[in-house]
């Protein structure tokens, strides 16, 4: 049979060999083979059955080859069923499984049953229970083994094969069923047969049917037996089994010194086997045996080589010591653990080991622990300590946990300050490699109980809590403890003014409880406020700018407040500077700051604007309007405008402080920076122009209105009268011509136009032509009353200047007269010419022009004054004493007349001037001194007498 | 007996004269300065005729006034700076920094504050005062027209106030409007019958008006001190001139004195017709 099964094999393995191309996976190769071999099994079935007369022989071999088909789906089935099995486990039903086998069973079962009715005597009888029997045993289990391999001794004789391994069968099924001396009886009679290869395995069973029965030497020495036959390569190795087996005989018959001889002898692996030995001899009690195997091995087996084995042995070791309370020695061997190179299945048991061990050890000392006196085994502990850290090394992944439990056992002594490092321990190991249960929240509670029971100084516990918030947060950022936490490690840090972690904790607890903002909000002030405090100014700085980015939404004014303290810290030192007289280090300091690039704008600002003071006082107002101007580059609006109310009010200072220039400077800058605030700029332009016009600077005047009139909503009326006025009274007449075409003032104030006008004009009548004519086309242009009146009256003055000089050209030429008559004649004449003149000029006077007037009385003054001087020099050549005493006397009445109607003039201009207070520029003959003005212009300069009134009332 | 004044001596009164002037605003002496307190009727008024004793205790005092009728005008402003604070809203503080504006003859500037001095007077009194020294920045700058209506304003404000009513004497004079100038004269004689420039006014407007004798009345009533003064002693001349008293006339040219260029000028005018009259 079993030759057969060998046969189909190789077949299988040549018919699948031969036309393999591709390399087919171990299923695939197994399948194919499954598949070669039933048709191979088919293919002779069908040759079988092709047999018109089939033989005993060939239905034996359908037999035996129906038993190769139950096996050949024995082996399908089991798969499927070890597959099931795996997935279902014990739900998983055998007949459900082996359904096909079972059937194939039955089908074969009927066929040899049938085979031996049909053929009771046949040769095959023996050998057809025979495979009844196996079949039975290896594919139904229905109990019939027995019986078959009964009729199969019974139907064979003692010397045929079938016989013999019917026997070995039945010895091997009383083997199993434990029936020992039924078993030795048919070993007794198979062991007879040493030509078998099996007779190594029946020693074997033998052997252990021998132990059973107490016969410890018989047993020994078959197994013994056994063990050396199967060096033989005739024999089947059962080596393995054999030594197993004598193992346990040496150790049960007391015969251990036997055993490790035998072993050193004969084992293959003669240190497993004694290191087995050793351990079933330490199982049963033998200390002093197991102790010398022990020593002989721990000199033989090489850790290096046999790691797997060393490790073994030290394992042994733990548990021999562990076991015979070897408290030293124990320790001793599980210091070694960490040296010992263990395979993960021993790690794992070393570890149990270990970790059963030191939890006992840890029950113990917290049972002897005296809460009262706090004593407790120090040994002990130590001895844990170091339990704990032969695990870390062991087993490495865990020794967070392990750190946790050495923390706890010190914590369960009250030493509070070990439990506490080595909680810390934990964590960090945790951290680098999280142990299989969480640690963290154990940790950090214990972590905060050791703190509050440890009296630490002040710093110490502030640093171990910094260390535990620290932790936690890092742990749970957002849970309901961490809410309460932050306030606190912010508190810690801000006992020690550590500001950067201050910030940072702060930031951390706004990123996870944003709904906590007021009290976020506490937190910064408080840092604020310490740095106010400190007169942390770059610092506070930093803390402010973040205010004005928005950060914690602080409201505006608080901002501002904060920016103004910051201000007052950094700027009164440069105040304080400026005060002692030291501008040059108070503009330095300030300059510092300007230029610093982590204070906020506003502080820059504020000190290149107060830079800007500085050079206000120290009158470099190029540099003051340049940092005021800076200032601008770094304020926002609102501030632009604040410092706009200022700067109006120093404008205004500076020009009460006589400044002016600076003061026009001021104004201008609020121009140039505000020009759109075109309403509030007329009040800054008006004084701009004003402060200026103090100045008589009529240049920047003008220049001012050029380039800022765009930035007022208006040039008031009243200003440029003003300006008109100024030009007018200091002289600036072109400018004053420009102002007034410029700006049509001719129309908007004409009485004050016509009157300058005419002013200047009569300032230049008769010394300046280009002036006179240029102001007197502007008098008739304007179509005045009073202009009107002056360029109406004026021409008509000039013809009466004409008519008077042709007039007083016309005196009478008395060479040669002799008759005094037309003498007479020609002077009526002469003077009868004067009337129409004198009415020219009564019309002149009538037109009511002051000036013109005077002007008029100073021609008829002049030509009374010409024709007093002229009748006295009238002579005539007639030779009579008395008509010359009578001519001479009546030109001098003549004269005389004149003289008097020329005073008359005088008079009657003064009386003109006094009655109008006319303040005439022109007036020369009718003056009432002009005798005097004449030898001497006597006249005073009002200016050289004008006095001031300073002294007040 | 004749005066020696020929050409080169001429000459030599006109180069006294400029360097007078010149040595004159070195040494901030007052050509008009008057001694004696009771000869100036102005003298509650302004300090402008304190001659250097009744300025002194002034200025040992630091008034800001007297230092700039001293020319000391930087020191005076730097002490009217540091009292601005005190004195925003006192007219006179502004009035007196005019009043050194005008003085040191930068008018734009005096014209500025006494606008300032103006919006803080509050009585008709206080008006005239800022009035009448604005007048003087109008008659300094030759606008006649301007400084006559205020120096009106200012009489028409506060009658008792001597001042306007001088300035505007000024300008009647210089206009030749002589009646309203004696009429206003008369007003300050009685109030200061003693005052030089009060008597020296009104002698000028009796000389303009030929009244030379009368004249010479008001000349005498000036203490002989002062009527060498150029501008007093040139009215004099001209009113010994006109009456025919030559040598009066001379003599009052020769012990005149010579700081002012212009007066220098006009009693050379008077020396000329002295000379004509010696038929030289």
């Amino acid at each position: 049979m079993r030759q057969i099964a060998v046969l189909l094999f190789l077949l299988s393995l040549s018919a699948v060999a031969a036309p393999q191309k591709k390399v087919l996976s171990p299923e695939e190769f197994e399948q194919q083979r499954w598949m070669q071999i039933k048709k191979l099994i088919e293919q002779e079935m069908s040759t079988i059955n092709k047999a018109r007369r089939k033989s005993v022989k060939l239905q034996y071999r359908m037999f035996e080859l129906k038993s190769e088909m139950i096996k050949l789906y024995k082996e399908k089935e089991n798969k499927q069923f070890v597959s099931l099995r795996q997935k279902l486990g014990n739900k998983v039903s055998r007949a459900q499984i082996f359904k096909k086998t079972l059937s194939l069973y039955n089908d074969a079962h009927k066929y040899g049953l049938a085979l031996l009715k049909r053929y009771p005597k046949t040769q095959y009888k023996a050998a057809i229970y025979y495979t009844l029997a196996l079949n039975s045993r290896d594919f139904a289990y229905d109990n019939k083994q027995l019986g078959y391999l009964r009729l199969a001794i019974d139907n064979s004789t003692g010397q045929s094969q079938v016989n013999y391994l019917a026997r070995t069968s039945l010895a091997e099924y009383y083997y199993n069923e434990k029936k020992w001396k039924s078993a030795i009886y048919q070993y007794d009679i198979v062991l007879k047969n040493q030509d078998d290869e099996w007779y190594s395995k029946n020693l074997l069973n033998y052997g252990w049917c021998k132990l059973k029965s107490h016969d410890f030497e018989v047993a020994i020495s078959s197994l013994e037996k056994s063990h050396k036959l199967s060096e033989d390569e005739f024999y089947v190795d059962v080596r393995d089994q054999a030594m197993t087996g004598l193992i346990n005989f040496y150790v049960y018959g007391k015969q251990i010194d036997r055993g490790v001889k035998f072993i050193d002898n004969n084992a293959i692996d003669k240190e497993e086997s004694l290191l087995k030995l050793a351990q079933k001899a330490s199982g049963k009690g033998y200390y002093a045996e197991t102790e010398k195997i022990i020593k002989d091995l721990e000199g033989r087996i090489d850790p290096i080589k046999r790691a797997e084995l060393y490790a073994d042995l030290r394992l042994f070791q733990f548990e021999v010591y562990k076991q015979y309370h070897k408290t030293e020695k124990l320790l001793a061997v599980t210091k070694l653990f960490p040296e010992t190179k263990f395979n993960d299945y021993q790690r794992e048991d070393a570890v149990r080991k270990v970790s059963d061990l030191v939890g006992a050890k840890q029950v113990i000392l917290k049972k002897d622990f005296s809460k009262h006196d706090q004593v407790y085994s120090k040994s002990t502990l130590n001895e844990i300590v170091t339990y704990f850290d032969i695990l870390s090394a062991v087993n490495p992944p865990e020794k967070a946990q392990y750190e946790y439990y050495k923390a706890e056992t010190f914590y369960s002594v009250h030493e509070f300050k070990p439990a506490l490092e080595t909680y810390k321990v934990s964590l960090v190991d945790y951290d680098k490699t999280p142990s299989q249960k969480d640690l963290r929240k154990l940790d950090l509670d214990a972590i905060f109980s050791c703190i509050e029971n440890i009296k630490f100084k002040k710093k110490e516990k502030a640093l171990e809590l910094e260390y535990a918030y620290t932790k936690y947060l890092s742990y749970w950022p957002k849970d309901k403890k961490a809410q309460s936490i932050y306030p606190r490690l912010y508190a810690l840090y801000s006992v020690d003014k550590r500001f950067d972690k201050m910030q940072e904790s702060l930031d951390k607890y706004i990123a996870n409880f944003p709904e906590d903002l007021k009290k976020q909000q506490d937190l910064y002030r408080a840092q604020i406020d310490v740095l106010i405090k400190d007169k942390e100014t770059q610092l506070l700085s930093q803390k402010i700018t973040q205010m004005q980015k928005g950060y914690l939404h602080f409201a505006k004014d608080e901002v501002k407040k904060s920016e103004t303290i910051l201000a007052n810290i950094l700027f009164n030192t440069f105040q304080e500077l400026n005060k002692a007289g030291e501008p040059e280090k108070a503009l330095l300091g300030y300059q510092g700051v300007h230029f610093t690039e982590y204070y906020p704008d506003s502080i820059k600002a504020e000190a290149a604007f107060n830079m800007g003071m500085i050079y206000t006082d120290l009158s470099d107002n190029n540099n003051a309007i340049k940092w005021y101007q800076k200032s601008f580059e770094f304020y926002t609006e609102k501030e632009k405008n604040e410092k706009r109310i200022f700067l109006e009010k120093m404008a205004l200072r500076t020009a009460l402080l006589h400044d002016f220039i600076k003061a026009a400077r001021l104004n201008k800058f609020l121009l140039k920076n505000f020009c759109d605030q075109r309403e509030q700029n007329v009040k800054i332009f008006t004084a701009a122009v004003q402060n200026d016009l103090a100045n008589d600077y009529i240049t920047k005047v003008s220049n001012t209105m050029d380039k800022y009139k765009h930035c007022v909503s208006q040039f008031p009326n009243s200003l440029k009268k003003e300006l008109m006025t100024h030009y007018f009274e200091n002289r600036h007449e072109n400018t004053l011509l420009d102002f007034i075409d410029e700006h049509k003032l001719n129309v908007i104030f004409p009485d004050e136009v016509a009157f300058y006008y005419e002013r200047m004009f009569w300032q230049y009548y008769g010394n300046n032509p280009g002036w006179e004519s240029k102001l007197q086309y502007r008098l008739k242009k304007m179509n005045h009353p009073k202009a009107l009146l002056l360029t109406k009256t004026l021409p008509m003055y000039e013809k009466l200047q004409e008519r008077l000089k042709f007039f007083k050209r016309g005196s009478i030429p008395t060479n040669g007269v002799k008759d005094p008559n037309i003498f007479a004649g020609k002077l009526q004449t002469r003077l009868g010419a004067i009337q129409p003149i004198l009415a020219e000029a009564d019309n002149i006077f009538a037109q009511g022009h002051g000036q013109i007037s005077v002007l008029v009385y100073d021609a008829l003054t002049d030509l009374t004054d010409h024709l007093a001087s002229e009748m006295a020099q009238y002579e005539l050549g007639i030779d009579d004493a008395d008509f010359q005493k009578q001519f001479k006397a009546q030109m001098n009445s003549l004269a005389a007349n004149f003289e008097s109607q020329r005073n008359n003039y005088r008079h009657q201009a003064q009386g003109l001037i006094e009655k109008y207070e006319l303040l005439v520029v022109r007036r020369n003959e009718s003056h009432e001194a002009s005798d005097i003005i004449k030898i001497s212009d006597i006249r005073p300069e009002s200016s050289q007498f004008a006095i001031t009134f300073g002294l007040g009332l | 007996m004749r005066l020696l004044l020929d050409w080169d001596y001429r000459m030599k009164l006109l180069m006294i004269g400029v360097i007078f002037g010149l040595v004159s605003c070195a040494s901030h002496k007052n050509p008009r300065g008057i001694k004696e307190a009771n000869l100036d009727g102005l003298k509650y008024e302004s300090l402008t005729r304190y001659d250097s004793l009744r300025l002194d205790p002034n200025l040992k005092l630091k008034s800001e006034l007297a230092l700039c009728h001293n020319e000391n005008y930087d020191e005076a402003f730097d002490k009217f700076k540091a009292k601005l604070d005190k004195n925003l809203n006192n007219y006179l503080y502004w009035n007196q920094i005019s009043t050194c504006y005008i003085l040191k003859k930068e008018y734009s500037k005096a014209k500025n504050f006494l606008e300032l001095a103006m919006a803080q007077a509050k009585t008709n009194k206080q008006k005239a005062v800022v009035l009448n020294n604005m007048g003087v920045v109008y008659l300094e700058k030759k606008n006649y027209h301007e400084a006559k209506e205020v120096f009106k304003e200012a009489i028409k404000l506060n009658g008792d106030t001597l001042t306007p009513r001088f300035n505007l004497v000024q300008i009647y004079l210089h206009f030749g409007i002589y009646e309203r100038a004696e009429k206003e004269l008369v007003v300050l004689l009685q109030k200061a019958p003693t005052d030089i420039d009060f008597l020296n006014s009104l002698a000028h407007v009796k000389l303009m008006k030929k009244d030379y004798k009368t004249a010479l009345v008001y000349f005498n009533r000036i203490p002989k001190q002062y009527r060498s003064r150029d501008d007093v002693a040139t009215n004099l001349a001209m009113t010994y001139y006109m009456l025919g008293l030559f040598e009066d006339a001379k003599k009052t040219l020769s012990n005149a004195d010579k700081s002012n260029s212009s007066y220098v000028s006009r009693q050379l005018d008077i020396t000329k017709r002295l000379e004509k009259v010696d038929g030289k």
